[in-house]
């Protein structure tokens, strides 16, 4: 059994289930998110509006009784799929990295020509991981992870930024350089808690995986957010405990460590 | 060679061309417009048209009515203004040419 909403739409009432409807409601406010940047854009979003009713009228002629989700991601599907800049941009980049191997690969026998070929190979390994790492700063934007968090999900966060390790590891890491870090790494915490944004909103999501704003992503990621998501919060709440008595026993290294500098600042001083 | 590139970027560049020449038979509604493209078996993705609609109305190529439906919700006509007729026609005359050059290039010995 299902909870059922009716909603309104240009007139005509059509009876939606819960979840559809915050599905159609998520993906028709991100559209409007989108193209209220561009000049004419509520319209844009007022049209697509229109569009999702006339496919839904169609639907119901046909012998709809309910929107179900099914309805509404065949709906996505058929709106939603605008251009795809980001994919054009990647295939261009496919054929230069295999045109850089084919060059590569060519071979030649004498030992400098090879520290030549090494030498050339090192430089460009060095570029393209250069060229990478601000290709990534570019696209990527940090963003907290509000739906997978043990204290402010700065470590999801972190793991989602840099694609790497799952956020258990990056909690572990944290709790190991809490250990050896004497109490600086939970203050680095706390201050990225406080001046880092959560990911909330489709978009925000988008950026965080250095993905494109486009239509044709925000529908997926829409959609890809309406799935029901398989939490392992088994060691979420021991993780917890852990980081708290650390934190409690962080403070008073770090009342110590104050103190010891404040000795010494003063013995300084006291000349 | 990877032509799909270079294909959708043809698509691109003719669709405004098509939407104009299929509004000039009649005033139509989007989902006329994608009926319309669909038989002419121009592929598009239906998220595409909008902001171009909406472009081409900004640009006073097009104008539109609400018109009240029996069958749905109310529909929005676009019809070509006539400014729009008049780029039409230079349109026209952009393709014959782009067609001369194409044929002369393929047919030369």
């Amino acid at each position: 059994m299902k909870k059922n909403i009716n909603i309104n739409l240009f007139g005509t009432l059509y009876n939606i289930d819960e979840d559809a409807y915050n599905l159609l409601e998520n993906y028709l406010n991100s559209m409007q998110r989108y193209f209220n940047r561009q000049e004419g854009g509520e319209e844009i979003a007022d049209d697509i509006e229109h569009r999702v009713a006339e496919l839904l009228w169609k639907k119901r002629e046909a012998g709809m009784t309910a929107v179900d989700i099914n309805v509404v991601k065949e709906i996505i599907d058929t709106i939603g799929s605008a251009e795809d800049i980001a994919g054009d941009n990647n295939k261009a980049e496919n054929a230069f990295a295999s045109y850089n191997k084919r060059e590569s690969g060519k071979q030649d026998g004498t030992f400098k020509e090879d520290f030549k070929q090494f030498a050339k190979e090192a430089e460009r390994f060095t570029r393209d991981t250069y060229d990478r790492g601000r290709e990534h700063v570019r696209s990527h934007r940090y963003y907290r992870c509000a739906d997978d968090k043990v204290l402010g999900g700065v470590c999801s966060g972190l793991a989602t930024y840099f694609e790497a390790g799952s956020p258990l590891i990056w909690r572990l890491g944290a709790i190991a350089l809490t250990l050896l870090g004497f109490g600086l790494p939970p203050i680095i915490y706390i201050v990225m808690w406080l001046i880092t944004p959560a990911a909330l909103t489709p978009e925000d999501r988008l950026r965080q995986q250095g993905r494109d704003v486009t239509p044709n992503n925000l529908a997926e990621q829409v959609k890809c957010d309406s799935e029901p998501v398989v939490v392992q919060n088994e060691n979420k709440g021991c993780l917890k405990a852990i980081l708290i008595t650390i934190a409690i026993c962080c403070v008073l290294p770090l009342i110590f460590i104050f103190v010891i500098w404040g000795r010494i600042i003063f013995d300084l001083f006291s000349f | 060679m990877n032509t799909d590139n270079t294909k959708s970027q043809m698509r691109k560049g003719m669709l405004e061309y098509c939407i104009m020449l299929l509004l000039r038979q009649q005033p139509c509604y989007a989902n006329d417009i994608i009926q319309r493209l669909h038989e002419a078996e121009m592929i598009v993705m239906e998220g595409t048209l909008y902001p171009l609609l909406s472009r081409l109305k900004r640009d006073g190529l097009l104008g539109y009515e609400w018109r009240e439906s029996t069958q749905g919700p109310p529909r929005k006509y676009y019809v070509l203004t006539d400014d729009g007729h008049k780029a039409l026609a230079q349109l026209d005359a952009s393709w014959e040419e782009i067609q001369r050059t194409v044929y002369f290039l393929k047919n030369e010995k």
